[in-house]
This record gives structure tokens, C-alpha cells and sequence, in this order.
């Protein structure tokens, strides 16, 4: 008799045990679901806001070097100055850059001197995009942002004085991982490169930030993987443009750039 | 010879629980170190899906985006050990997504970064350690099968649910 009755005791004892870990069961996939759907919401929302946030290149909003194109791209003309004598049936060269980037910096050694050469004498036009792709490593300083927009107002306020500032970020470029250069100094090289003191004040315009990232948007649709890219367009229109293979054309080698470029001509 | 056996499957019924929860939070570990990075970065992260050019242009900004919100929602429930054997099928898919953009990138000879734990896009010719990544992959592949086939761990909330 009492054996009956344990039994009947376990028994209930199981099953109440059973609807307890059903009913834990269901307040768990409630909460997991209410979790994955609020964040999943909250992602939205951040997309949506975040997508918001960076017009397109050309739309109201971010604006852009007076000189430079759709492709986000800033061209200077065999007087060094930008938008000015640029020869529109010469062979175009688009050369992308972080002004992070330490190849960027390599590229610009080995390379400068054969392009200007090149660009002074007509042969070639030569576009340069600062992009930021590598905000990351500037502890969150956002130094290619900072300093592609700085070169963005520098090219549409003081377009005789792009190149040499361009030369100069590098040669004063951050290591990866410090936290770059800030506003002042960006002040600091733009007056030394000769930037009228006026356009040297106002590098950190908020319009110019959000053409680096649209820029940067544009140039990634157009195939810039990382930097630098090199594109080249025989014909000198930018739809013509192909992306260079280090391996096919050895960029990275004293002269290799313009025996390439010779050819085309 | 039954006994010795018998033994073993004792001693494996104890380590396994244990066992299994290691590898869920080493899971875990692994999806926070891929998300972060991407979290703090999401153009590039947005550049680094682009670089596999896989997915159509539209789609492009929003995967970017969402990946790691999906990450670390995955590495929550692992950290809870809550309905683990559906996060690491979860995890599984996840992985054979990604190896099919390595293996598509690699085959069609495109030197990028795989973008795994953030950064990725392009990178300088021959730093793109594609056998390494395959290599790494294959770890992580192993981690969530073990999970899917033996899901029950310490400290889980799926134990909890079930009361032990």
C-alpha cells in the first residue's frame, strides 16, 4: 500500500518537475526571442540612421572640391595646380590614398618625381583620391577621415598648394596605431606647405568630412580594395579606368610606373 | 573488458559537460575578438564584404552593417549556453558562409584580407595568407561540431531549463 503510494508521489513529483522545465522552457524562448528581435531592431534602426548620416557623393550635404569629379577624384594639371591645364585626352592616372596608409607613403617616394614629371610635360593626367580606410588605427581620432577631408578643402581653397601638402602629410605621416596627427598640426604642415593662413583654419570643415566618406564609398563601388590602388584610363575617361596589378606593373619599383605609362602613349 | 568500458563512459559522461562548456565560450571569445573590431569600424567592415564581391551592390552596406550585431548576438547565447545546439548549427552556417567567400576570393585570385575579425578589403599583394585562413577556419568548424554533437554543458541555461 505504501509502496503504491510512493509511487503515485514520484510520479506526480516527475510530472510537476516536467511542466516546470516546460513552462522555464517557454519563458526562455520568449526572452531569446524578445532579445534577438530588439537587437535585431536596434541594428536596423543604427543601418538605417548610419546610411542617413553620409549622403552620396554629389547629393546635398557633403561638398566636394569645386575641381573634382563623380568618382570623388582630384585633378591636377601639368602647372601643378589643381583643375588647372589638365589634359583631357591624355591617359588618366587615378591614384588612391590614405594618408594613414605606409605604402601610400612608399608609393609617393618611388612615384612622385616620374608623375610630376610626366604631368608637367602633358602626357599624362593624374587624379588623386584621398580616401579613409584606415580610420581604425588611429585610436579613434579618425585621422584619414581628418586628413583626406583637409586635403579635399586644401584642393578647392588652395588648389596651387594641394600637391605640396599632399607631399608634406607624408612626409610628416603617423606610425599605424598612434593617434595620427591632430587638427593643429594638419594646421601646422598646410600653413609650411603654403596654404594661405585663412584656408589653413578651416580644414576641419564638417561638409569636406562627409565628401571623404563619400569619396571613400564611390572609390570603394569603383573597385578601390585598399590603398594605394592605381587605375588607369588609356583613353583619359574615367569609365575606361582599369585597376592596376602590382604584378603586372610594378609600381613599387624606381620607374616602373612610368615605363608603364610611356607605353601607353 | 565491459567493466573497463563501462569506466570509460563514466569518466567521459563527467568531462564532457565540461568539455563542452570550454568550447562554447571559447566559441563566444572568438565571435566578441570578430565583432568588436567591426563594430568600431563599420565602413570598413561595409568595404570588407564589398572586397568579396559576392553580394550585389544593394546588399552590400546592410550585410556590412549587420554582421556584427549578428556576431555578438550568437556569442550571447553561446556565453548563456541558451538553446546551444541550435546556436552552433547557427554557428556552422555562419562558418560555411564565410569559408565559401575565402574560397570564392582565393579561386578567383583576389588578394584581400578576409575581413574575419574586422579591418579586411584589400591588401598589398602576398599578405594575403589564404592556407592559414583555411587552416583556422577548419578549427573553428571543428569547435561547432563538437557543440551541435554533444550540446549539454556546465553552467547552461539549457540546464536550468531542464532542472539539473
Amino acid at each position: 500500500m505504501s509502496s503504491k503510494n510512493e509511487r503515485a508521489a514520484a510520479a506526480r513529483a516527475k510530472a510537476q518537475a516536467q511542466v516546470k522545465a516546460q513552462e522555464r522552457r517557454t519563458t526562455m524562448i520568449i526572452v531569446a526571442a524578445s532579445v534577438v528581435g530588439l537587437a535585431l531592431f536596434g541594428a536596423l534602426i543604427f543601418f538605417i540612421v548610419n546610411q542617413g548620416k553620409v549622403p552620396a557623393l554629389g547629393e546635398a550635404g557633403s561638398t566636394a572640391p569645386a575641381a573634382s569629379d563623380a568618382s570623388g577624384g582630384i585633378p591636377v594639371g601639368s602647372g601643378g595646380v589643381v583643375g588647372e591645364d589638365v589634359p583631357e585626352d591624355a591617359p588618366r592616372v587615378d591614384i588612391y590614398l590614405d594618408f594613414m596608409c605606409p605604402i601610400c607613403g612608399t608609393f609617393e617616394q618611388i612615384n612622385e618625381a616620374d608623375l610630376n614629371e610626366l604631368r608637367e610635360a602633358g602626357e599624362i593626367q593624374v587624379w588623386y583620391h584621398p580616401v579613409s580606410i584606415l580610420d581604425r588605427f588611429s585610436n579613434s581620432t579618425q585621422f584619414s577621415t581628418r586628413s583626406a577631408a583637409a586635403a579635399g578643402v586644401v584642393a578647392d581653397r588652395a588648389p596651387e598648394a594641394f600637391l605640396d601638402f599632399m607631399t608634406a602629410m607624408f612626409v610628416n605621416q603617423p606610425s599605424e596605431g598612434t593617434d595620427g596627427l591632430s587638427d593643429d598640426q594638419i594646421e601646422e604642415i598646410a600653413l609650411a606647405a603654403g596654404v594661405p593662413e585663412d584656408v589653413a583654419g578651416s580644414l576641419s570643415n564638417a561638409d569636406f568630412r562627409k565628401w571623404a566618406t563619400a569619396a571613400t564609398t564611390q572609390a570603394s563601388q569603383d573597385g578601390m580594395q585598399g590603398t594605394p590602388t592605381i587605375a588607369v584610363s588609356a583613353s583619359g575617361d574615367f569609365a575606361d579606368m582599369e585597376i592596376l596589378d602590382p604584378n603586372d606593373v610594378a609600381y613599387f619599383s624606381e620607374g616602373g610606373l612610368k615605363a608603364y605609362l610611356e607605353g601607353l602613349g | 573488458m565491459n567493466v573497463s568500458s563501462e569506466v570509460e563512459t563514466g569518466r567521459w559522461a563527467a568531462v564532457q559537460p565540461w568539455l563542452s562548456l570550454v568550447v562554447r565560450l571559447a566559441m563566444a571569445v572568438i565571435l566578441v575578438a570578430a565583432a568588436i573590431p567591426k563594430m568600431m569600424d563599420i565602413p570598413q567592415s561595409i568595404i570588407a564584404v564589398r572586397a568579396y564581391r559576392l553580394l550585389p551592390e544593394a546588399l552590400v552596406p546592410f550585410v556590412g552593417t549587420m554582421l556584427p550585431f549578428v556576431e555578438l548576438l550568437l556569442a550571447l547565447f553561446l556565453f548563456a549556453g541558451l538553446f546551444t545546439r541550435l546556436s552552433a548549427i547557427v554557428w556552422l552556417l555562419m562558418m560555411a558562409a564565410f569559408s565559401a567567400g575565402v574560397i570564392w576570393a582565393w579561386s578567383q585570385g583576389y588578394s584581400i584580407d578576409c575581413g574575419c575579425f574586422g579591418g579586411g578589403g584589400d591588401v598589398a599583394e602576398g599578405t594575403t595568407n589564404y592556407p592559414l585562413h583555411m587552416l583556422e577556419r577548419a578549427g573553428f568548424i571543428v569547435l561547432g561540431a563538437y557543440l551541435v554533437a554533444w550540446p549539454r554543458s556546465r553552467f547552461s541555461a539549457d540546464g536550468w531549463m531542464k532542472g539539473d
